[in-house]
C-alpha cells in the first residue's frame, strides 16, 4: 500500500523538477491570466467581473498545478488587477477605494480557499484512486474467485483469478448466469442459498460445490456469499470462491483408504484399538466391534467391556501377558477366547503395542484382535482327520498283520492246549505228580495272559479317541512291538534284534502312535528284505543323545535306500511297494514330528537302510 | 534245557504200564523258537513218559550232541535263520533220517505238500490236539 510520503512524492517529485514544473505554471498561467486582465480592461470589465473571470481562470488552473503555482498566480492577479483597476495603495484611494480593496482581498482569500480545496480535492482524487489500483490489484491477482452477481443471479463482475481457473475470459462471464458456472448437480443448492441470503442480508452463506470449467474439468469450492447494498446501489451478491479441490481429493483419498481399510479389516477378520490412557477412551474399529458380536452402528466400546469379553479362564493369563508387556516396553500377542453377548465363543489371536510419549511415559495402547476361530476349527478339523486317518492306516496294517496276529495268538493257544493235556496226564496218574500238575496250571494261566496281551494291544490300535500322551518308557513298546510282530516277522524268515538302552529316561507319548510308528519301520524293513537271500535280520536299538532326547534306530538287511528317490521316502503317497498306499512313512513322521522329534532314514552298513527318530525325554517335555 | 521226566504209574492196565517203559526209551527233540510252546509240549511228551528236549534254533540243535540221539524231531517250520523243512533237508543230506513231525501256525495246503514231498513224517497245524501229535509220534517212533 502506497504511503502518504510517497504519494505526496509522487505528486511533488524531487525540488529541482518541482520548481521547473512551479516556473512553467507559473509562465503558464501568469500570460493567461496577463491576457484576461487586459482583455478585460480594455473592454471596461471593471474590478469584479475581472476578478470573477481571473478567479474561475486560477480554479481551472489549481486543477492542473501545484498549490504554490495558485498562489503566486493569484498574488499576481490581485496585484495586476489592483493596479490596473484602482490606483495603488500607497499613492491615491479614489472613492469607493474601501470596496475595492475589500474586493481585491476577498479575491485573494477565495483564490487561495479555492486553490487549496482544489488542492485537496486533487490529492483525496489521487489517494483514492491509488487506493482503487491497489484493491483492485489485490481484487484479481488474489487466489480466489471473486464475483459480483446482482439479485437475478448474473454475473456483473468476476476477477481475473476467477475467470481463469474457471478456463474463460472475464468478459466471456460478465452478463451469465452464475449458475452456468457450477456443476449442474449443485445448481439447485446455490440457488437455494443464495435465495436465503437474499433474505438475510448482510449474513454469509457458506457451503462447498462444484463448478465446471470452460473445458468440463471440474473443481471443489468453498462458496461463500453475502448480499448487500450501499447506498443507493442496487442490491447485489458478493461471492468468493476457494479452490479446494486439493481439500476434497485428499478427503476423498482418506475416505477410500479408510473404506479399504475398514474392508480389509472385514475381510480378514481384523479388528483394531487404541487407548488412550490418561483418558481411558477406547476407539475400536468397526470391525472390532463385529468380532465381539456387537453392532458397530450402534455400539461402542470402553476398556472394560473389552476385558470383560475375554472368556474368565483365560482372563489371569491375559493380566499377566499385559504386566509383562507394560513392564518391559515390548509388543505382546497371544491368543484367547471371547464370549459374545450371545453366548458363543470365538478364539481370537491379539497383539498390542505400547505408545510412548516424548517423556518416555506410557501414553497409549494400539493393538489389533484377529478372529482365528475358522482357523482353529480347520486345525481342529485337520488334526481329526489326520487322526481319522492315522487310525485307518493303523487298521489298514493290522488287517496286512492278520495271518501273523492269528498266529500269535495261536501260539499261547497251543502251548495252553499242550499245557491242559499234560495237566490231565499227570493227574490221571495213579500217584498224581501234583509238581508237574502246578507247573502245567501255571504255565496255563501265561499262555492265557500272553494270548490275552495280544488280543488287547491289537485292541488298542483299533480304538478311536483322541492321543492320550503319557510318561511312558520306549523299550516297552518296543518289545510290545516286536511281540506284536513277532509271528510276521517269522513267517518272512526275518529275525529281530534289539538293543535297548538300560535306564532310559521316560518320554511323553501317545503309546499306540508310537507303536503305529515302529510296526511301520518294522514292516517296511521286512519288505524290504523278502527279496533278499542272505541274511534278513531286524535291529532295533534306543540310546540316549545329550541326555534331553532319545534315538531309536531300526535297521534291516534289505534292499536299501533308492538313492533317486531318497528324499522323496516321506512324501504323502509316495511308495516303493506295488500295492501300498503311501502313507505310511508320511503319518510316521507326522506324529513323531507332533511329539516334538525327527525321522530320517540313512543307508545302513553294509547294506539295508536305517530310520531313526528322535524324541524328547519327559524332564525337557516338561520344560518346553 | 534237559529233562528226565517219569511217566505216571498207570492207575490199572498192564499195557499202558508196557507202553510207558518203552516211551521212556523215545528221545524227542522239540524246536521252536516260541518258548511257550515248546516248553508245554515237552511237558505234555514228558507226561506221556517220553524223554523230551527242547532247542530255540535249527542251529541251536545242529551243534547239540542230543542231536545223534534223536529218535523224533518236533520242529516249527517258520523259524529265522532256517526253517523247519530246511532242517529236515540238512539232516537228510547229512545221512540223518529222523523222522520229522512239521508243526505250524501259518499252515497251508502248498507248504503241507512240499514237506510231505520231502520225507516229513507229519505236517500239523497249531494248535492240534494232543492226540494228533501222539498219533504222529507213535508212527515215528514205530519207524
Amino acid at each position: 500500500m502506497t504511503t502518504t510520503a510517497e504519494l505526496r512524492h509522487s505528486m511533488t517529485g524531487d525540488w529541482p523538477s518541482r520548481l521547473r514544473r512551479i516556473a512553467a505554471e507559473c509562465l503558464t498561467g501568469g500570460v493567461i491570466l496577463a491576457v484576461l486582465i487586459f482583455v478585460g480592461y480594455r473592454l471596461g470589465f471593471g474590478l469584479a467581473a475581472t476578478s470573477f473571470i481571473c478567479l474561475t481562470v486560477l480554479v481551472l488552473l489549481s486543477l492542473r498545478g501545484s498549490f504554490t503555482s495558485s498562489t503566486i498566480l493569484s498574488a499576481g492577479a490581485v496585484a495586476s488587477m489592483a493596479y490596473i483597476f484602482t490606483k495603488p495603495i500607497v499613492f491615491n484611494l479614489r472613492n469607493n477605494v474601501t470596496r475595492d480593496v475589500a474586493l481585491v482581498i476577498a479575491f485573494m482569500v477565495t483564490t487561495l480557499i479555492v486553490t487549496w480545496l482544489m488542492r485537496d480535492i486533487r490529492k483525496q482524487s489521487a489517494a483514492l484512486r491509488q487506493s482503487e489500483q491497489q484493491w483492485r490489484e489485490v481484487f484479481e491477482q488474489n487466489p480466489t474467485m471473486y464475483f459480483l452477481i446482482d439479485a437475478k443471479g448474473m454475473i456483473l463482475s468476476v476477477n481475473g483469478f476467477g475467470a481463469l481457473q474457471l478456463g474463460y475470459a472475464a468478459s466471456e462471464l460478465v452478463g451469465q448466469p452464475v449458475t452456468g458456472v457450477f456443476f449442474e448437480a449443485d445448481r439447485a443448492l446455490v440457488q437455494d442459498i443464495l435465495a436465503l441470503c437474499a433474505h438475510t442480508p448482510g449474513q454469509s452463506g457458506v457451503w462447498e460445490a462444484r463448478k465446471v470449467r470452460k473445458d468440463g474439468g471440474v473443481l471443489w469450492t468453498r462458496v461463500n456469499a453475502k448480499f448487500v447494498q450501499w447506498g443507493a446501489n442496487a442490491p447485489m451478491f458478493l461471492v468468493s470462491s476457494e479452490d479446494i479441490t486439493q481439500r476434497k481429493e485428499a478427503e476423498e483419498a482418506v475416505r477410500r483408504s479408510e473404506a479399504y481399510l475398514q474392508e480389509a479389516q472385514r475381510l480378514g477378520h481384523i479388528g483394531s484399538w487404541a487407548q488412550d490412557l490418561a483418558s481411558g477412551v477406547l476407539t475400536a474399529s468397526p470391525e472390532l466391534l463385529r468380532i465381539l458380536g456387537r453392532d458397530p452402528e450402534k455400539s461402542q466400546l470402553t476398556g472394560r467391556a473389552l476385558r470383560d469379553s475375554v472368556h474368565p479362564n483365560d482372563r489371569p493369563l491375559i493380566d499377566q501377558v499385559i504386566e509383562r508387556g507394560a513392564n518391559s516396553g515390548a509388543d505382546f500377542e497371544f491368543e484367547h477366547r471371547i464370549i459374545r453377548p450371545d453366548g458363543t465363543i470365538r478364539h481370537v489371536h491379539s497383539v498390542s503395542h505400547p505408545v510412548f510419549g516424548d517423556a518416555g511415559d506410557l501414553v497409549e495402547y494400539v493393538g489389533t484382535a484377529i478372529d482365528v476361530t475358522e482357523r482353529k476349527q480347520a486345525e481342529e478339523a485337520l488334526r481329526q482327520a489326520y487322526a481319522d486317518l492315522a487310525r485307518a492306516s493303523r487298521i489298514s496294517i493290522i488287517g496286512e498283520l492278520t495271518a501273523s496276529l492269528a498266529h500269535e495268538v495261536n501260539q499261547p493257544i497251543t502251548a495252553a492246549v499242550a499245557n491242559a493235556n499234560a495237566c490231565l496226564r499227570w493227574l490221571a496218574a495213579e500217584t498224581p505228580d501234583l509238581e508237574e500238575v502246578r507247573a502245567a496250571a501255571e504255565a496255563i494261566v501265561r499262555n492265557g495272559a500272553r494270548a490275552a496281551e495280544i488280543i488287547g494291544r491289537t485292541r488298542r490300535l483299533f480304538e478311536k479317541g483322541a492321543p492320550q500322551r503319557e510318561p511312558i518308557e520306549v523299550d516297552d513298546v518296543v518289545r510290545e512291538t516286536v511281540l506284536l510282530l513277532g509271528g510276521e516277522a517269522s513267517r518272512c524268515a526275518v529275525s529281530i534284534r534289539t538293543f535297548l538302552a538300560a535306564d532310559a529316561p521316560e518320554i511323553v507319548a501317545d503309546r499306540v502312535q508310537l507303536q503305529q510308528v515302529l510296526m511301520n519301520l518294522i514292516l517296511n524293513a521286512i519288505e524290504a528284505m523278502k527279496e533278499v537271500e542272505g541274511r534278513r535280520e531286524i535291529s532295533i536299538w534306543s540310546q540316549i543323545t545329550g541326555g534331553e532326547q532319545i534315538m531309536v534306530s531300526v535297521g534291516d538287511t534289505g534292499v536299501g535306500l533308492p538313492p533317486e528317490q531318497a528324499e522323496h521316502l516321506f512324501d504323502t503317497f509316495f511308495t516303493t511297494k506295488p500295492h501300498g498306499t503311501g502313507m505310511g512313512l508320511s503319518i510316521s513322521r507326522s506324529i513323531i514330528s507332533a511329539h516334538g522329534g525327527r525321522l530320517w532314514a540313512e543307508p545302513n552298513e553294509p547294506n539295508g537302510a536305517v530310520f531313526r527318530f528322535t524324541l524328547p525325554t519327559a524332564t525337557t517335555s516338561a520344560t518346553t | 534245557m534237559r529233562s528226565v521226566a517219569r511217566a505216571p504209574a498207570p492207575a490199572n492196565n498192564r499195557q499202558e504200564s508196557e507202553n510207558n517203559r518203552l516211551c521212556q526209551q523215545i528221545q524227542i527233540s522239540i524246536v521252536d523258537d516260541d518258548r511257550f510252546v515248546r516248553e508245554a509240549m515237552a511237558r505234555l511228551l514228558k507226561s506221556h513218559g517220553f524223554l523230551a528236549e527242547t532247542f530255540e534254533s535249527a542251529a541251536a540243535l545242529l551243534g547239540s550232541d542230543w542231536r545223534a540221539r534223536t529218535d523224533c524231531l518236533i520242529v516249527d517250520v517258520q523259524m529265522p535263520e532256517m526253517t523247519g523243512l530246511e532242517l529236515h533237508s540238512r539232516l537228510l543230506a547229512a545221512g540223518e533220517a529222523i523222522p520229522t513231525i512239521l508243526i505250524t501256525g501259518h499252515p497251508d495246503e502248498s507248504s503241507r505238500v512240499r514237506a510231505l514231498r520231502a520225507g516229513v513224517l507229519c505236517y500239523l497245524a497249531k494248535p492240534f490236539s494232543e492226540d494228533d501229535l501222539l498219533s504222529c509220534v507213535r508212527r515215528a517212533v514205530e519207524r
